[in-house]
């Protein structure tokens, strides 16, 4: 599985890099995600429901940030383990300023594993693409709407 | 995991099975109920193969958890056989070359049965509409909508 | 088979609360028409099903102009209702026969890409839908039903109860194309509301499915047409702008590019049904 894709923050780069380096903030902005904690430095575990039409499943999640090169880019090796199978995988993002707020650049791949795997790749591409896209949109209106300190 | 029993009427005799949680009706029929014209062809609801009559009306028996079927009237082929002799529709099919395997055939005849039973002159068009859901890998369709079309002008003759 | 309980609710006061005990992990399902699959095939693996066939959400009734269809309203009984000819002419091209006994209106709203075709249809009508959950009820326009692809804004705690479509005049039209007549997955789906007064566009509602990852309103395509007498170049604008927006997609069936040149021409070939005089055409 293979993904790319964009997103527009109406933040400075520096307030959306501190987000998504924070696993916690990431986790809670992501549709499905229940509780995280932080196992060692720049390492998370929690736990995600994912409700699909005729599938729901809970997940155990583990992020690990690798490569943190603040406020420009850092990578996120996760891992995403459930009855219905497995996701193995790491996300490179880029951040840049750009007019009216930070342009941030995503990259990543995985391995499925399991029942999932049946899926057609298709299928499990575009919904990683969709639950990010959510994701991301959750976290601007969040960072746009949270009272800076 | 919690058993429960079902009780529901099986061509016309009352059945209670006891059963796992969302065991299919297919699995019933088949396996406790000796009803093996219900095929399992493809567990998707794709093939037509474990086609059924709930109430009069088709379903997909792999489809179906039995216990969604408590208190309801369930068909299969077993139920169309007469004591003696043939069911007009199977008369039909017999007369028309309407099988080859048979595989088919029994969620054919069950479709048969209903689109009959709610309009005795289907044109050929509505039979081939009303089939849309069983496949067929012998025939190539034609001898079996001859044998419905077969069996309506006997249904009708008869005047039934 | 993982299942370690399967509950049948009576009613949805029983189903609201087994979703609340159960929690989010409780499987919902109403035909099994989209579950059931999934599960036969070992991808899905439940351990707590609820099946919403026995809680009396299947009514279908028309009341003060509107058409209130219970969640759980099978496909067939929206194929034997007549007043609301699209959503009779959608369920007819949905599966086959034995799954529109099962499958139902609530449940096609879920239909995973690409989409279900009952579900375009509505959005077309501007139907709204009502959300219940133990904190009450909520009514929602479809079009913000859906939040992406397979994800929508159903919460944890929540069922799909009702579809309300309402009533008023309209002509309407609805073309599946696919790669056979029945029983298909749709390479698209088009749906179309039109209000006109005296020969021009007053309102336009064009709704396509399997153009994207849900059905979507073509909100340019209506645009090039309102106002107009749907004459040939505003059916070509809309035409063109249908194509260039659609979210387009490869799949099984399709490949994006003809996708996406199937969403033009089935568009065009839906105003065009409607363009022509009315005594022409099976309304």
């Amino acid at each position: 599985m293979n993904l790319r894709g964009s997103h527009r923050f109406g933040a400075p780069r520096d307030r959306v890099f501190a987000a998504i380096c924070d696993p916690r903030v990431l986790m809670a902005v992501i549709p499905g995600c229940e509780g995280v904690e932080q196992v060692r430095p720049d390492e998370y575990e929690g736990r995600i429901v994912l409700r699909l039409p005729g599938a729901v499943g809970s997940y155990r999640t583990h992020v690990r940030l690798v490569d943190v090169h603040s406020p420009e880019s850092s990578g996120l090796e996760g891992r995403l383990e459930g009855s219905m199978g497995s996701v193995v995988g790491r996300a490179d993002f880029v951040l840049r300023e750009a007019a009216g707020g930070t342009a941030m650049e995503y990259s990543g791949s995985g391995t499925i594993q399991g029942p999932l795997a049946r899926l057609d790749s298709r299928f499990a591409e575009r919904l990683a693409e969709s639950l990010i896209g959510q994701g991301l949109g959750a976290l601007d209106h969040r960072l746009a709407t949270e009272v800076t300190e | 995991m919690a058993s429960t029993i079902v009780a529901f009427r099986l061509c016309g005799r009352d059945v209670e099975v006891m059963v796992g949680p969302l065991t299919t009706l297919q699995s019933v029929l088949r396996n406790q109920l000796g009803s093996t014209s219900v095929k399992d062809g493809c567990r998707q609801g794709g093939c037509g193969s474990c086609t059924v009559l709930v109430d009069g009306e088709p379903m997909m028996s792999c489809l179906l958890p039995v216990q969604d079927v408590a208190g309801r009237e369930v068909t299969t082929v077993e139920g169309l056989t007469p004591t003696e002799g043939l069911h007009p529709i199977q008369r039909a099919f017999l007369e028309a070359n309407g099988f080859q395997c048979g595989y088919c055939t029994p969620g054919m005849e069950m479709l048969a049965k209903a689109l009959l039973d709610h309009n005795p002159s289907p044109s050929r068009d509505e039979i081939v509409e009303a089939l849309s859901g069983n496949v067929c890998r012998c025939t190539g369709y034609h001898p079996i909508i001859g044998a419905i079309e077969a069996a309506a002008v006997a249904g009708r003759e008869a005047g039934r | 088979m993982t299942v370690a309980n399967y509950f049948l609710p009576g009613s949805l006061p029983e189903a609201l609360g087994l979703l609340e005990s159960n929690g989010p992990e409780l499987l919902v399902m109403a035909g099994g028409t989209i579950a059931m699959p999934l599960i036969n095939d070992g991808i899905s693996l439940p351990r707590q099903v609820m099946g919403l066939r026995r809680a009396d959400l299947d009514r279908i009734e028309w009341a003060d102009g509107e058409l209130r269809i219970g969640a759980t309203a099978t496909l067939t009984s929206l194929v034997a209702q007549d007043s609301v000819p699209m959503l009779r002419e959608a369920a007819r091209r949905s599966a086959s026969w034995s799954i529109r006994n099962m499958g139902t209106v609530g449940g096609n709203l879920f239909a995973p890409p690409p989409g279900g075709d009952v579900a375009t249809a509505l959005l077309a009508l501007d139907a709204r839908i009502t959300l219940a959950s133990p904190r009450g009820t909520r009514e929602l326009p479809l079009s913000e039903f859906w939040t992406g692809f397979m994800t929508t804004s159903l919460a944890a705690d929540e069922l799909v109860t009702s579809i309300v479509v309402p009533g008023g005049p309209g002509e309407t039209t609805f073309i599946k194309f696919g790669r056979k007549n029945a029983n298909t997955p749709a390479i698209v789906t088009v749906a179309v509301h039109l209000v006109r007064h005296a020969g021009h566009v007053a309102r336009a509602r064009i709704a396509l499915g399997a153009a994207g990852p849900h059905p979507m309103r073509a909100a340019r395509a209506e645009a090039a047409i309102v106002g107009t007498e749907l004459d040939e170049a505003a059916i070509a604008g809309a035409t063109e702008a249908a194509a260039t927006d659609c979210e387009s997609f490869e799949d099984a069936v399709a490949s994006e590019w003809y996708r996406r040149r199937m969403v033009g021409l089935f568009v065009k070939r839906a105003l065009s049904d409607l363009a022509r005089p009315a005594t022409g055409r099976g309304e």
